[in-house]
């Protein structure tokens, strides 16, 4: 796999590919930073309340609740590059070979669509957390809400991205069962 | 509803990913509603739907699961249930259904169980020689004995929502929770031979076992340290497993040595991958969940199958049949938050205890986590594990089976359920 | 489905549904009857409980976009919206119940005020303003409270809020926030010692089970905002909003009395409880010594988190009480 990224892009759908690729790693390296942050701050939670630790922490509960939505919904995006999202495929395996391509294309763009959606109406959901306060210390809502327009967006490039990518894959299929299971 | 209805097995069966098969058909219901100030329900309910604390188990039992995987934790408790019970034909599948009991213990979530075990148990299994579908389907089977047996997050949510004693569905949760895993036990030792399920040879003797049970001590203290918090009021439920995180982390990079950085970064990494696919799911249905809340659609399903008989023996069966349809389809919480108020009430009418009552709903709808199209457990094993949903099912009916038996044994025989809380001063 | 040509008016709230259950259950019982009748039918209510569309916050924002027409919602839902709401958590501010009857109403000069400054923020129209079910009384696992050294040391679950916080921590306890759906466990494991609600909620939590001692401190007591959406009601008809207006009253007065009913009854109320807690108050000194310890801190926090505006609706608030205990 790491050959054939790092392979000279010879067509579009090549460098679409590398490109995917590259943003999911990107993403990735982002998760795991919220996902560390996530964890320290359970930790912290759990200290804080023990008696030896001087003063009440009471912000915890809450950003690890924001922390487990970025990182959920930006993971979104990378799962989506590697067509990792789970779907029910016998039947799709079942149909003729010469379908397997239109009907991608078919169900890419149903997935586009909803993306699109969610992130064309979150951009006014997250502006409208502006107005909506959290409880550490009266930041607004508009951090946690941004979550929803910002992973949707990547995800639609990634969309996008992988759908061009797979034009010269014969074996693509809309989700996956076992990219997963390499052990 | 038809559309919303058409497109959801439309899309699913075309094979377009759930977790955006279940956003679909909730914006199309969205956008049947008419009105332009529905649109931006979806991103909202999209964000809501994961705005939950306890949700944090599942990614972090996942993540705990690949520590100890990685520091051979894992393979030491293997090697002690091999031990034990691997010259039994099926042994590893036993151990595996007398675990899920001991975790039931200590988390109140059937997919932070899943999580776990499809981490860690599925894989051994898989090297000794099971099928993965046959392991995934006895983790599934397992896994809803993790809320049938307290703590419940569900129980919690039926006693707060009903006015029911929770410590009384707490200790009548018990006995239905072993009796999963006595009547799962009793279909693998039935499917032993038929399915030719993997044993490792002869007995061992007394001396391999004491060296398997030393080997595997300072893996076996996990889940005393994991009880061990929440017991002692350290730790929530769900933070127990930020606990597992720690303890692995501990001693598989410094007693062990196994977790260099780099194998660390992977593990988080493929932790937030898994996450983010489960976790679109959970996303996706409660937008199609508060559609279907908004449109009281399970209340008007509730009403017409009611109105066919008002025998109890029969309103219960309807009941059953209810929560089991629409559990097929909608996620658990909200079920339970819609239909709770809905059937409650009339369980009341015909004479049932609340407490019997509220752990034949429990239990009807923890059913549901396991069955497909939609059944969080699945997924969540699914995306683990990598075995598509639909083999996994297809080894899954004779479990399922088994637990419907004990679902009608709760329902028609109220003393199964009612003696401990009896017992214990919760129930007259 | 198609939309019809009456008006639909749903109703979403966090309690139970039944009219006995919960006094926003009688609220919107009594409302549905006075105005689905009072209209013949034009305005049909339609009853969402239990926080079936949503937690309080977002079924807010509901309210807010015109989806749902109307919510009765808690102050720590209202205060995601509307901050100032927090003024109501000025501990001991309130000297009985008849005080805060008649302050925490839409007739009094302070309900007024605030139900004016609520709605030039949000655009929501209140229609209705009651306290969430008598005062705040205090539970724990470890001994009884009665004084406020007592208090030392105890981990107590409070809500999210800052102010809730800030109470507790500065009578020497351990302040400690816990999602609602894992408050149950956590006073039964010992993750909190206690926490803190009005009676009601207790018994419908069940904590009496988890916890043997209660105290009724009386500290806080806060309000529940029934809110409706503004282009709803203004395109009623004059005779349909004259139905609204009444029915709103009506309703507010039995869910006060379903939730005095449910404080006093045996099944659910204080007598209850008394047969399963050991229940104890507070001398007027020992309250002197929790008013003196509580009260500077939250003025504190008040006027930094929401300024000169805060401290004019506690001011406002303050003076309500003066004019209402005399
Ligand atoms: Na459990
Ligand atoms: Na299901």
């Amino acid at each position: 796999m790491n050959a054939a990224v790092r392979a000279e892009p010879r067509s579009l759908s090549a460098y679409a590919g590398v490109l995917s690729e590259n943003l999911a790693r990107l993403v990735d390296k982002l998760c795991l930073v919220l996902l560390v942050a996530l964890i320290l701050d359970v930790w912290l939670g759990m200290l804080a309340r023990t008696s030896f630790f001087p003063f009440p922490l009471t912000f915890t509960e809450e950003l690890a609740r924001y922390l487990m939505i970025w990182l959920a919904l930006l993971a979104v995006s990378s799962a989506v590059s590697r067509r990792q999202h789970i779907g029910m495929l016998f039947v799709f395996e079942l149909l003729p070979s010469q379908l397997h391509k239109p009907l991608l294309v078919g169900l890419d763009l149903l997935a586009l669509a909803f993306f699109g959606f969610l992130f064309y109406y979150g951009l006014s959901f997250a502006g409208d957390g502006a107005n909506r306060v959290t409880m550490i210390y009266g930041l607004s809502k508009f951090i946690p809400f941004a979550s929803v327009p910002v992973a949707t967006g990547l995800a639609c490039v990634q969309i996008l991205l992988s759908a061009v990518r797979d034009m010269s894959n014969e074996h693509a299929e809309p989700g996956s069962a076992d990219v997963q299971g390499e052990e | 509803m038809i559309w919303v209805a058409s497109t959801f097995f439309l899309l699913l069966i075309l094979g377009l990913p759930v977790g955006y098969t279940l956003g679909i058909a909730g914006v199309v219901g969205i956008l049947q509603m008419g009105g332009p100030e529905f649109l931006p329900m979806a991103p909202s309910r999209f964000f809501a739907g994961l705005d939950l604390f306890p949700f944090l188990a599942m990614p972090f039992f996942i993540l705990a699961g690949e520590l100890m995987n990685r520091s051979g934790m894992t393979e030491r408790i293997v090697g002690l249930a091999d031990a034990l019970v691997g010259w039994l034909r099926g042994g590893m599948a036993h151990s595996n259904m007398a675990a899920s009991v001991f975790f039931a213990g200590i988390t109140g979530s059937a997919t932070a169980d899943a999580a776990a075990f499809g981490n860690t148990l599925v894989p051994a299994m898989v090297r000794q020689g099971y099928t993965r579908s046959f392991a995934c389907a006895v983790t599934a089977a397992g896994s809803i004995i993790g809320p049938t047996i307290p703590p419940s997050t569900l129980m919690v949510i039926y006693g707060s929502i009903m006015g029911v004693s929770i410590a009384g569905l707490f200790a009548a949760g018990v006995l239905p929770g072993l009796l999963i895993a006595v009547l799962c036990m009793a279909v693998i030792a039935i499917l032993a031979r038929p399915l030719n399920l993997p044993k490792t040879g002869d007995r061992p003797s007394p001396r391999i076992i004491w060296v398997a049970f030393k080997n595997s001590l300072s893996s076996l203290v996990l889940p005393v340290i994991v009880l061990g918090g929440i017991l002692t009021g350290l730790a929530t439920p769900t933070e127990a497993a930020a606990l597992a995180i720690l303890y692995a982390l501990i001693f598989g990079r410094f007693v062990n040595k196994k977790l260099p950085n780099r194998e660390i970064v992977d593990v988080l990494i493929r932790t937030s991958q898994i996450t983010g696919v489960v976790f679109l799911i959970i996303a996706s249905a409660s937008i199609l969940g508060w559609w279907m809340t908004f449109e009281q659609i399970p209340q008007t399903i509730a009403a017409a199958f009611l109105a066919v008989s008002d025998n109890p023996a029969v309103i219960i069966g309807l009941i059953l049949a209810l929560l089991l349809i629409i559990g097929l389809f909608m996620d658990i919480n909200a079920s339970l938050i819609i239909l709770a108020p809905v059937l409650g009430p009339l369980t009341h009418q015909i004479g049932m205890d609340p407490v019997h009552a509220g752990i034949m709903i429990v239990l009807a709808l923890n059913l549901s986590l396991m069955t497909p199209p939609v059944g969080a457990c699945l997924f969540v094993l699914s995306s683990v594990t990598g075995e598509k949903i639909e083999s996994i099912a297809k080894s899954l009916w004779p479990f399922l089976i088994a637990e419907l038996l004990v679902l009608f044994l709760i329902a028609y025989w109220p003393d199964l359920t009612l003696l401990l809380p009896r017992l214990s001063g919760f129930v007259q | 489905a198609p939309a019809s040509a009456e008006k639909v008016m749903k109703i979403a709230h966090m309690n139970p549904g039944g009219p006995f259950e919960s006094h926003a259950g009688a609220m919107v019982t009594v409302f549905k009857s006075l105005v689905e009748a009072g209209t013949n039918g034009s305005i049909k209510v339609q009853h969402f409980p239990d926080g079936q569309l949503g937690k309080d916050n977002e079924v807010i924002d509901q309210v807010r976009m015109g989806v749902v027409q109307s919510s009765i919602s808690s102050a720590g839902g209202v205060a995601q919206h509307y901050p100032p709401v927090g003024v109501f958590d000025l501990p001991f501010a309130f000297p009985n119940i008849a005080t805060a009857h008649d302050v925490i109403n839409l007739d009094s000069d302070f309900g007024k005020m605030f139900a004016e400054d609520m709605h030039a923020k949000t655009g929501l129209k209140v229609i209705g303003l009651l306290d969430s079910g008598g005062f705040f009384a205090l539970t724990n696992s470890k001994k009884e409270v009665t004084t406020l050294d007592d208090m030392n040391g105890l981990k107590i679950r409070t809500m999210t809020l800052p102010t809730h916080e800030t109470i507790i921590n500065s009578v020497g306890g351990k302040a400690t926030p816990l999602p609602w759906a894992e408050v149950y466990t956590a006073l039964q494991t010992g993750v909190a010692d206690g926490q803190m609600n009005p009676v009601p909620t207790i018994s419908f939590a069940k904590f009496e089970e988890v916890q043997p001692y209660m105290t009724l401190t009386n500290h806080i007591i806060t309000p529940y905002v029934w809110m409706i959406n503004e282009k709803f009601y203004d395109g009623l008809t004059p005779e349909e909003q004259r139905v609204v207006d009444y029915a709103a009253k009506a309703a507010v007065d039995a869910g006060r009395g379903v939730s005095r009913l449910i404080e006093a009854s045996d099944t659910r109320g204080l007598p209850y409880l008394a047969s399963k807690m050991k229940i104890s108050t507070l001398s007027e000194e020992e309250r002197q010594k929790f008013a003196a310890a509580t009260q500077p801190a939250v003025k504190k926090l008040i006027e930094e988190q929401y300024g000169d505006e805060g401290m004019k609706l506690m001011q406002a608030l303050e003076s309500s009480i003066e004019k209402a205990s005399n």
